[in-house]
């Protein structure tokens, strides 16, 4: 087990790992850009593709295609599935070659529209993530 | 064992990635690993850009990344191409990774 200022990591003896972090969209190691919010930037990053106009006129078109840039590297060739649980949103990228995580897991509470947790796995199979995530309980 | 030129390059690399917001790390042989991938998404992203050919049919060792890392440092010095989105979309998902490289996990 090892700890940063803003995340944990457990490491298991068969190689599996897990990250939890809290991230600040608006810190110094954030991916949103600057004068949107981090639930925007979500949004745009799993939802829309490069083939949607961009349907909201405050996300200035730049960020947005900055953003729809950057999937190349947040998702690349995973699978993207959105939980939904009032106030949760999840959103889960599952890849088999994209690093460094197999499991990268983005949530978000609908209270605090700058803040989100993420939770990495390597090398732990996706079924177990399954149970994992559904193991989680809403306060 | 890496040199202290090699680790000043790595570090250049790293310090363009996150803006000189990357705290103060020992840079090792895994922290030069991670350097490499996060170069290698960076270049995906910035498709079209000519930064590391990536060695067909092996695990590129310490020896052939070192090498590469140089040029990359070299071009970072001297002008580079990365897209700011793709920059900051790898130092969001390496940055734990390389601060736990620098703690040797």
């Amino acid at each position: 087990m090892a700890s940063l200022p803003d995340a944990l990591l457990v490491k298991y003896a068969d190689g599996a790992s897990v990250l939890v972090a809290l991230t600040n969209g608006r810190g110094s190691l954030s991916p949103v850009p600057p004068g949107i919010s981090a639930r925007e930037w979500a949004d745009v990053l799993f939802s829309r593709t490069p083939n949607d106009i961009n349907p909201n006129a405050v996300l200035a078109n730049n960020k947005w295609e900055e953003i729809i840039q950057s999937k190349a590297v947040m998702i690349g060739d995973g699978l993207v599935s959105v939980y939904r649980q009032t106030p949760i949103t999840l959103y889960r990228v599952r890849s088999e070659t994209l690093q460094p995580y197999s499991d990268d897991m983005i949530i978000f509470d609908d209270r605090k529209a700058d803040e989100f947790f993420r939770i990495g796995t390597k090398n732990l199979p996706h079924a177990l993530v399954d149970k994992i995530l559904a193991s989680i309980k809403i306060k | 064992m890496m040199t202290d030129s090699q680790k000043q390059d790595v570090k250049v690399i790293i310090e363009f990635m996150f803006d000189g917001h990357m705290p103060q790390m020992e840079i090792n042989e895994r922290v030069a690993e991670v350097a490499w991938e996060m170069m290698q998404q960076a270049k995906t992203c910035s498709n079209g850009m000519d930064f590391v050919p990536r060695p067909t049919g092996f695990k590129p060792g310490l020896a052939y990344i070192a090498i590469q890392l140089t040029q990359i440092a070299l071009r970072l010095r001297t002008g580079n191409g990365i897209y700011i989105s793709c920059k900051s979309a790898v130092a969001y998902k390496w940055s734990h990774e390389l601060q736990l490289a620098g703690m040797g996990m």
